[in-house]
């Protein structure tokens, strides 16, 4: 219990944030093909009655050992060519491609939902409307992706048992380029085989948002052949798929007649790799604690006795002396708040000062 | 939906104080934990640890770490030391590690050797003297000094135990070949570990160390030979007659496993015949808060959901840019079970309830509490649920 309290002044009070960043590697064999049980299921792969979207573990979900990574799903906007009656969870795929349009991209002015734009800028150019949705656990994303770090390798061509043409997106430069027109946070573009220097515009092929942890990825970029020419024709990025719906091999695991987990399925089977820098914020308050050379050189320590009275001096000429042992901080009101010990005390005189630095972490 | 507000009596606030189990079990330095190797589950966890925080599970390469860039404010992690760091140049990254795992530690003392942990259990061992004289740290029963003497301690972090180890708990058990030879146990709950077992046994009775139950710590110093002249062991500082001193040896102390260092003296010479079990029971508070809801009476007979009203009645709806007009006559379906076959029951305002939201004071949902089967309430009826929330 303190005898003595010291009025904490502006001055003495600073907060500081300190970023701390995570690599965070996911290998393909981590998302697909590593844990398979004897009937051909893949264990650390959740699928649901819904069939909206498939979570994907990094051990068998089962076990108590296993962390979610990320969902997986697939959508394409009601004005997309895909769209149409006949389509295998046709309004599942439109309902999806809206739910995440419509909280990453927003309204316009007429309250109708945005589709995703290829360059962010939403007042008109061409738009992805069949897309692919990566959404990260936060257990790996935390407070966010760091912008510049994100990579995603995919094999784009041939059946997922013998996949080819192996491509990388990156968030080329996005530490420096990003957008910030979007109510979920800030997104950069996702670019073809460009990991360093100033991307091309047509080598767009999704969007990834930061604090969202969620990467956008074009149903193009199954269409390795795509020239900006088709972009241009359509204006409708996603959808230029030649032919339409070749996009995994076989109609069985197509955009249009797969269901939204076969798609799903497509898509993991083919990633390589994926990896990405997470970024924690850490704030903190640092609090100086200034013991003055008159200040705190007694004690109300029960041990502060000699013969059972308090008794600091020998003689009248002694300095008193007081050991430091930790630091109480308290509220307006007096009460208790928080407790800083330190490793060893300290000895306090009258011919010493002290300047306790107490961190709060939060 | 109709809300009613928690009074004063419909809101109980509690703890629930939960003893869980604790086992390790230690072999030719392999520690199991709950008998189980947790490599097996997750190659990144040695076996008798706890992951802290796993992502990198059953990874054999490309593992996640943590990194701070260097910047001005002289931020590091505490692994890296102050030569590592000032090498570093601004920007470069200044790695940690993963996995976090926790477990059991040995440290074995011998007579006058540096003690820097002991010694900084002292004002915490001589807190506890009221208890029993054994916890004074260099004045104890039988000239005990743990400045000096040799002992034995046994480091438990408190992941394994919670708030504190559950006192009288603890069972210490030493084998040699398989034969139990000594059994520790608080049996006068006042931290003393005294042996108890194999009965007539030398130093059976007597105290052998001391358990600091809050901070998770095993003070051994009970030296006498528990084989009776039997055997002697190599524990890893020589060839020496079995006793407390050298329990656990093996447990993350640096005694290597028979296997790893090269050995051929099996058999009873050999500290592969040596095994140990660590027995307690931790302490972990729960706080819950238990919420009853009540359905009165004459109240909560009516839902928004759509199979209330009979099938088809919505369509009598009109609207306008003038106005919207529902069907206020909108009959509601009589679901009143009847007995007899072919009979309908006279109409009486029912509902199931299923599911009970919990909101703030802003209306915020905070919780919902779902009903294993939907309970009929009746205008007639009054109902409490009961909700418990853990923390």
């Amino acid at each position: 219990m303190a005898t003595t309290f010291k009025t904490l002044l502006n001055n003495d009070v600073t907060s500081t944030r300190t970023l701390l960043h995570e690599a965070i590697p996911l290998t393909g064999t981590i998302v697909s093909g590593t844990y398979i049980d004897s009937g051909g299921a893949e264990e650390n792969i959740k699928n649901y009655a819904h069939g909206m979207y498939q979570s994907v573990y990094d051990y068998p979900y089962l076990s108590s050992s296993a962390n979610h990574i990320f969902d997986l799903t697939v959508g394409y906007s009601d004005n997309c060519i895909l769209s149409s009656s006949t389509a295998t969870q046709n309004a599942k795929k439109i309902n999806i491609y809206n739910q995440m349009a419509q909280t990453l991209v927003g309204y316009d002015d007429s309250g109708n939902i945005r589709e995703f734009d290829k360059d962010g800028d939403l007042s008109g150019g061409t738009k992805m409307d069949a897309a692919f949705f990566v959404n990260f656990a936060r257990l790996l994303t935390k407070d966010e992706i760091k912008k510049g770090s994100f990579q995603l390798s995919v094999n784009v061509s041939g059946a997922y048992s013998s996949p080819t043409d192996d491509i990388t997106l990156y968030d080329t430069n996005a530490q420096n380029d990003y957008r910030v027109n979007s109510p979920a946070g800030e997104y950069g573009i996702l670019y073809v085989d460009t990991p360093s220097g100033t991307p091309a515009a047509d080598d767009a092929r999704g969007l990834i948002y930061y604090q969202a942890g969620i990467a956008v990825i074009t149903a193009s970029v199954f269409a390795p052949n795509l020239t900006p020419t088709d972009d241009i024709v359509s204006n409708h990025f996603g959808s230029r798929l030649a032919p339409l719906d070749d996009i995994f091999n076989g109609p069985a695991q197509s955009l249009v007649s797969g269901s939204i987990s076969g798609s799903c399925n497509g898509l993991r089977n083919r990633l390589t790799n994926i990896q990405f820098n997470n970024t924690t914020e850490l704030n903190s308050t640092i609090y100086f604690c200034r013991a003055s050379h008159n200040e705190f050189n007694y004690s109300a320590n029960p041990t502060y006795l000699n013969s059972s009275k308090i008794q600091v001096k020998e003689t009248s000429l002694d300095n008193p002396i007081s050991y430091i042992t930790s630091v109480g901080l308290y509220s307006a009101d007096n009460e208790l708040l928080a407790v800083a010990k330190l490793s060893e005390p300290l000895k306090k005189d009258p011919t010493n000062e002290l300047t306790l630095r107490v961190r709060l972490d939060y | 939906m109709p809300f009613y507000e928690f009074k004063e009596n419909d809101l109980i606030y509690n703890r629930i104080k939960a003893k869980p189990q604790v086992k390790f079990s230690i072999y030719n330095s392999q520690i199991y934990y709950k008998n189980l190797d947790q490599s097996m589950v997750n190659s990144n966890t040695p076996s008798g640890h706890i992951n802290l925080h796993e992502i990198n599970v059953n990874r054999s390469s490309g593992l996640a770490y943590a990194y701070l860039p260097k910047g001005s404010d002289q931020s590091s992690f505490r692994t890296v030391s102050s030569t590592d760091y000032s090498k570093s140049t601004l920007g470069d990254e200044i790695i940690f590690t993963y996995p976090l795992t926790s477990s059991i530690q040995r440290e074995y003392h011998a007579t006058g050797s540096s003690r820097p942990r002991l010694d900084a259990l002292r004002n915490v061992l001589d807190f506890y003297t009221p208890n029993s004289d054994y916890y004074s740290y260099d004045n104890g029963p039988d000239n005990g000094d743990k400045s000096h003497q040799q002992v034995n301690l046994i480091s438990i972090p408190s992941i394994f135990y919670g708030s504190s180890i559950d006192k009288g708990s603890i069972v210490l058990d030493f084998y040699v070949t398989g034969t139990l030879i000594g059994r520790l146990q608080d049996v006068n709950k006042n931290g003393e570990l005294i042996q108890t077992l194999p009965t007539g046994s030398e130093g059976t009775g007597s105290v052998a160390g001391v358990a600091l139950y809050n901070e998770g710590f095993l003070l051994l110093t009970g030296s006498w030979d528990l084989s009776n002249g039997a055997h002697t062991i190599d524990y890893g500082n020589g060839v020496v007659a079995s006793s407390w001193l050298y329990y656990a040896a093996g447990a993350n102390d640096g005694v290597t496993a028979i296997d790893d260092d090269g050995s051929t003296s099996y058999g009873l010479t050999s500290r592969m015949s040596a095994s140990y079990d660590i027995q307690f029971n931790g302490i972990n508070y729960v706080p819950t808060v238990t919420m009853l809801a009540h359905a009165p009476a004459g109240e909560l007979n009516n839902s928004d959901n759509y199979t209330f009203v009979q099938s088809g009645s919505y369509s009598s709806l009109t609207g306008s840019e003038a106005h919207y007009l529902e069907n206020h006559k909108i009959p509601i379906k009589n679901i009143v079970s009847s007995s007899y076959n072919g009979y309908n029951e006279d109409f009486e305002r029912q509902t199931y309830i299923s599911k009970i939201g919990v909101y703030d004071d802003n209306k915020n949902l905070i919780a919902i509490a779902k009903l294993a089967t939907p309970v009929k309430k009746t205008s007639k009826r009054d109902l409490t649920f009961k909700l418990k929330l853990d923390f």
